[in-house]
């Protein structure tokens, strides 16, 4: 900078007032003393992290993706909807006329609808004593349809169909899930609705459909998938004179809901005191158990 | 970057940095000029590998300064007096002696006088030997022109103040020589005679 001119015409004592002399003093000023302390006192009073060795580095790199890789992999459990069940009552005998006409109504082959005759015991308080003649038992016709594509919407559509057509006593949806195992990324990306890595064989899904089926009806047939002319999946339900091991293992119980009702006094006749005591008082429990869920809900 | 990268890139502008952060907190204490320079260091010295270019390290470490100084004439009123005081166990470091600008008095209390802004940029000018166009650049400016008339304007402000200073301080000096007669009771009246007359 050019020192100022005007700066000793101002001064009227005309003394040392040059304003760049004043701050020359002021830029020469030494601090060299305090610059030999400063590196040490950088160095303890830095709270900068000190740098990794690339080795390191790379080490904690590969350390890290391969946790990342490890935790991906971790097979998890998932319940994934595999199809709905559509299971009905109604109060009638079942004939040829009324599968047709519900398999009309829901826009479903006659082979896919399963029909069967139930018992349907009306829930009452009945005294254990008088328990063999005082059952207020009604045939009933339980019907069965499997959408085996998961679309809850055309579960119901179906459903408001043919409850719309016929007066049932009760009609409901039931989802058919399976448990399904896959690492945890597949897992996720499910969950977002997109398909990777293989999904449930048609073994798999006629094996869960099956088991669903007879824990959840009384049919005694067998669900087989087959594909419509427009390559759609829809499943069929043969029913297995032979018996299968489901029919075998069922229990007296159950049995006891399925047979016609001639049969069934005959079975009843047959049975013990105890055992009739003991199946009336599981019935009583069951709808006692049913009447209390009501309530709650 | 190791440490003694930063101090030897530091040293030749060391003296230049701590002149320049003293007469910036000019009208501050001691203790406050020492909080903007350790702080500033500190700052500089973490953040040294984030500067790409250090062929520019001094006009970035004087702009910390600067920022710095703003910071602490901001920051609230009880924290001006907590300072970075040395842990036990750590080495003392003290970047201002007690004798510091004693013979620049005069500059030193003119400078107190004009605004914060204003001392930064005559300072940055006359001390760091920055042009126009990196003063304008530390202090985010936007134009040159701005920083021109601010040196100007400041230069001619602390003229003033100097004189100003310098003619009280002769007044002072020949009034206490006038008054020195050793006589305590003839000053005593002489002084309540011109109080009477101001009154």
């Amino acid at each position: 900078m050019k020192p100022l001119k005007s700066s000793k015409k101002l001064n009227p004592l005309g003394e040392n007032m040059n304003l760049p002399d004043a701050f020359n003093q002021l830029k020469n000023t030494k601090h060299d003393s305090s610059f030999e302390n400063l590196g040490e006192w950088l160095g303890q009073n830095t709270s900068k992290p000190k740098k990794m060795k690339s080795l390191y580095k790379i080490a904690a790199s590969l350390t890290l993706t391969a946790l990342i890789f490890i935790a991906c992999s971790i097979p998890v459990q998932q319940e994934e909807e595999i199809g709905y069940m559509i299971k009905g009552y109604i109060e009638t005998e079942i004939t040829v006329d009324l599968r047709t006409q519900l398999a009309d109504a829901a826009a479903v082959k006659l082979t896919q609808l399963n029909a069967n005759t139930v018992l349907h015991e009306e829930e009452q308080e009945i005294e254990i004593v008088d328990q063999a003649e005082n059952n207020f038992t009604q045939s009933m016709a339980e019907i069965v349809l499997i959408l085996p594509d998961a679309d809850i919407n055309l579960a119901n559509e179906k459903k408001n169909s043919m409850a719309a057509k016929f007066d049932f006593h009760s009609i409901e949806v039931l989802p058919i899930e399976e448990t399904v195992e896959r690492p945890f990324y597949e897992a996720a990306l499910h969950n977002l609705d997109i398909k990777v890595g293989k999904e449930l064989s048609e073994e798999q899904v006629v094996e869960r459909i099956n088991t669903f089926l007879h824990e959840n009806s009384s049919s005694n047939g067998r669900a087989k998938i087959s594909l419509d002319e427009q390559g759609n999946r829809f499943v069929e339900i043969a029913v297995d004179l032979s018996g299968d091991n489901h029919q075998v293992k069922r229990t007296v119980e159950r049995l006891y809901n399925e047979l016609v009702p001639n049969h069934a006094k005959e079975m009843r006749d047959n049975m013990t005191k105890e055992e009739l005591m003991e199946l009336k008082q599981k019935e009583i429990d069951k709808a006692k158990a049913k009447k209390a869920q009501l309530k709650e809900n | 970057m190791s440490d003694s990268e930063f101090t030897d890139l530091l040293k030749p502008h060391y003296d230049d940095a701590v002149n320049y952060c003293r007469a910036l907190c000019s009208g501050s204490s001691k203790a406050e000029a020492e909080d903007v320079m350790q702080q500033s260091l500190l700052k500089a010295f973490e953040n040294f590998d984030v500067l790409r270019d250090k062929g520019s390290f001094k006009s970035w470490f004087f702009q910390i300064i600067t920022r710095s100084f703003y910071n602490s004439v901001r920051k609230p009123f009880w924290s001006r007096f907590v300072s970075l005081n040395s842990e036990e166990g750590k080495v003392a470091f003290q970047v201002f002696e007690d004798e510091l600008f004693e013979d620049n008095q005069m500059l030193i209390a003119a400078l107190s006088r004009i605004s914060k802004k204003e001392r930064a940029a005559i300072l940055l000018f006359e001390i760091g030997g920055f042009p126009i166009e990196e003063i304008t650049r530390i202090q985010n400016e936007k134009s040159e022109s701005t920083v021109k008339s601010r040196l100007s304007r400041t230069r001619k402000k602390l003229k003033e103040f100097m004189v100003m200073l310098e003619t009280e301080n002769v007044r002072m000096q020949g009034f206490a020589s006038q008054r020195s007669t050793n006589d305590l009771y003839h000053e005593t009246s002489e002084i309540i005679k011109e109080i009477k007359s101001i009154g």
